[in-house]
């Protein structure tokens, strides 16, 4: 996904790419040497925690998944899904020590719509690459707005075992409900599953939902 | 000779290639480069074949076709084809979908001659005759299970076109019990038979079902959740 936005950045007429890191290997030598001479660092699809030693020297940006300040921490995509929303927004803010807390630079629609996170990944990659274009098409004439977190909520991140759903749940469900549950579930993701008595497990691999409003 | 052969067969066959489906496609190519095969044809729909004059062909391959050939082109052409079944009850359609619903994992692919008797219900086969057979797994989804019916049906295919006109024909076994032709609201599961069902019974059900075939589904009074690929994890003990 990365390669994406930096064929889609590089191209920016304001845009010079002085250095793109892409692994954990190469971005530690720079953790106690940090990068001079930039303005910017964007982080995307990063996964791993931000040394001070960066964010102290550089503005460090990031983008984030949702409507801020609503669905900070972890899981977002899931924890929206689950939630039953449709459509969100992606929110480009300053990666700081606290966890998806910094200011918030620009937003742009984001839809979390499709069958599976190949999908909604697809709307995520075309929402960003707009952002990234209007942000730096503004920049520097942009101010960040401070983030209010004691507003909105916060989540931590899914856990493997938390695909499981009981026939409980499956029962009280709806079917939309289920749908949602195991879409946001998909590949690359621990999927969903249900687990019989007996310990074995039945494991959702790819499905779809068709609404009655349609037929 | 009607419904047999009439021309001589060392390396001189004519023959007709019936098929649509992706999986009977790729078997093609590897029959009609068979020593014994002259010239062949690809037909993928009854237009197509109804375009053809049978009497200057020898024999008519079928493979994955669904629809009856019917006693017009059965008396006048040998035809053949591949059903992956060993058990009688499963000669009446949907076999594959069948015998894994009821848990089969191991069946046979079999050779079997078109005939025609309008008072059998039997699909095809209208009769019990088959030449050659191999083993067919069922396990694993339906994209492995169609992969090996191409590898199964391309030596079923050239072990007859090697032993042809030197056919053995033999029988299986008539059974009483009759598993019908399965149609596509059979793929709709309540939410309540769906709780009365384990998770390998799930398994089976959505797995067999998975595309091409019409795809399993749980319906509600807003909407329907069609599965359309599942694994199974086993619990070892």
């Amino acid at each position: 996904m990365g390669k994406i936005y930096f064929n889609v950045i590089e191209k920016h007429k304001k845009v010079n790419v002085k250095k793109i890191i892409t692994t954990l290997e190469e971005y530690k030598s720079y953790e106690n040497n940090p990068l001079s001479d930039v303005d910017l660092i964007l982080f995307i699809g990063w996964s791993w925690i931000i040394p001070e030693s960066f964010t102290e020297s550089n503005i460090c940006l990031g983008i984030h998944p949702s409507d801020l300040p609503y669905y900070r921490g972890g899981s977002p995509l899931q924890n929206q899904i689950i939630d039953g929303m449709i459509e969100s927004k992606i929110s480009l803010i300053t990666l700081s020590n606290k966890l998806d807390a910094g200011d918030i630079w620009l937003k742009k629609d984001f839809s979390l719509v499709g069958d599976s996170m190949e999908k909604v990944f697809e709307n995520l990659i075309q929402s960003s690459i707009k952002l990234l274009n209007d942000f730096f098409n503004i920049y520097p004439n942009i101010k960040p707005e401070t983030q209010d977190i004691t507003k909105g909520s916060y989540f931590r991140g899914r856990r493997p075992e938390e695909s499981k759903i009981s026939l409980n749940d499956f029962k009280s469900m709806s079917l939309f409900e289920i749908y949602n549950f195991i879409r946001c579930l998909t590949d690359p993701y621990p999927n969903a599953y249900i687990e019989d008595e007996d310990g074995n497990k039945l494991v959702f691999k790819n499905i779809t939902y068709v609404s009655s409003k349609n037929n | 000779m009607v419904g047999g052969y009439n021309k001589k067969y060392e390396n001189n066959m004519k023959i007709i290639f019936l098929a649509y489906r992706n999986w009977s496609l790729d078997v093609y190519p590897f029959i009609k480069k068979h020593p014994k095969v002259h010239m062949s044809v690809l037909c993928k729909s009854n237009e197509e074949l109804s375009k053809l004059d049978l009497e200057e062909y020898d024999l008519i391959i079928t493979c994955g076709w669904s629809d009856e050939l019917g006693e017009n082109i059965t008396s006048k052409i040998k035809a053949i084809g591949v059903h992956c079944a060993e058990l009688d009850r499963y000669s009446y359609g949907s076999p594959l979908q069948l015998q894994i619903i009821d848990g089969i994992t191991r069946t046979k692919h079999r050779i079997f001659s078109f005939t025609y008797d309008e008072s059998s219900k039997r699909a095809h086969t209208h009769n019990r005759l088959y030449s050659h057979e191999v083993d067919l797994d069922l396990s694993g989804n339906m994209t492995d299970i169609l992969n090996q019916m191409t590898a199964t049906s391309i030596v079923l295919f050239n072990r007859y076109l090697d032993d042809v006109p030197n056919i053995k024909w033999k029988e299986w076994p008539e059974e009483s019990i009759v598993r019908t032709k399965r149609n596509p609201l059979d793929s709709c599961l309540t939410k309540e038979k769906f709780h009365k069902m384990n998770t390998e019974e799930l398994y089976n059900f959505f797995r067999c079902l998975e595309d091409p075939y019409p795809n399993g589904y749980i319906e509600d009074n807003k909407g329907i959740l069609y599965i359309k690929h599942v694994e199974f994890k086993k619990k070892y003990e």
